[in-house]
């Protein structure tokens, strides 16, 4: 899945999922874009690509991202796994809104782990959808 | 669809944004570009019906619309939300700042 092409084989695959609600898929499609465009921003997608896992449970919704190991994603992603979110904030000078998209995870995701590893990262979220 | 398409087109006193496709860090400077062009200088109506996924970019260029129209004295209004971007809006916490009306019959007569 090089650059942009990840969100479109991303969105096909979620709404592949027969066994998703309309709003699950959307909720997934919100959370999964977000979370490729801070790969892609802040890292780079490697050429094992990446795997996605998507869980249902009673209990909620499992996303997960496993995608090769890449030093400057690690280093960004440590705020992940910080508390509490800091608010977003906009940049005059770029014109740019600054920690939206955490945000956003935040408020889809009660849940949200980066776990860095040699070779492979994972991100995984646990949404509740009720 | 990898790219977005962003067409202009007048309705009475608005000037509306018809947008189409995926807005990400790929996609959202078209949506920037256009909505700097209009955005504090008309009142401008983003139709999002199209929208088929939105990152925080393309929030944060909405955001930015938003504030320069508000500055100017103008309106910004989003038309018919895809189920998709209004999620993405509600989970920034900025739902209020966002007008939105269901669809372009909706916009508001302007004095």
């Amino acid at each position: 899945m090089p650059g942009p092409l990840a969100f479109d084989e991303y969105d096909s695959f979620v709404r592949s999922l027969g066994f998703l609600s309309d709003r699950e898929m959307c909720t997934l499609v919100v959370a999964g874009d977000e979370i490729l465009d801070n790969l892609l921003t802040h890292g780079e997608i490697g050429p094992g690509g990446v795997v996605v896992l998507v869980r249902k449970r009673a209990s909620g919704l499992t996303l997960g991202f496993f995608v090769e190991s890449h030093p400057d994603f690690a280093a960004f992603a440590q705020m992940v796994n910080n508390e509490p979110v800091p608010p977003p904030r906009f940049s005059a000078d770029q014109r740019r809104w600054r920690g939206l998209g955490l945000t956003m995870c935040r408020t889809i995701a009660p849940s949200i782990q980066h776990r860095p590893g040699l070779l492979v990262d994972r991100i995984i979220m646990t949404i509740d959808v009720r | 669809m990898t790219g977005i398409s962003v067409e202009a087109s007048e309705r009475g006193p608005w000037t509306v944004l018809s947008v189409h496709g995926p807005i990400n860090s790929y996609t959202f400077n078209e949506l920037q570009e256009k909505t700097m062009l209009h955005a504090g200088r008309v009142h401008m109506a983003a139709d999002l019906s199209g929208v088929s996924s939105m990152t925080s970019a393309g929030i944060g260029v909405l955001l930015a619309a938003v504030e320069d129209a508000e500055t100017a004295g103008k309106r910004f209004i989003i038309v018919a939300p895809s189920e998709v971007v209004r999620l993405a809006i509600e989970s920034t916490g900025f739902a209020d700042r966002f007008p939105t009306v269901p669809s372009l019959k909706e916009l508001p007569a302007l004095a």
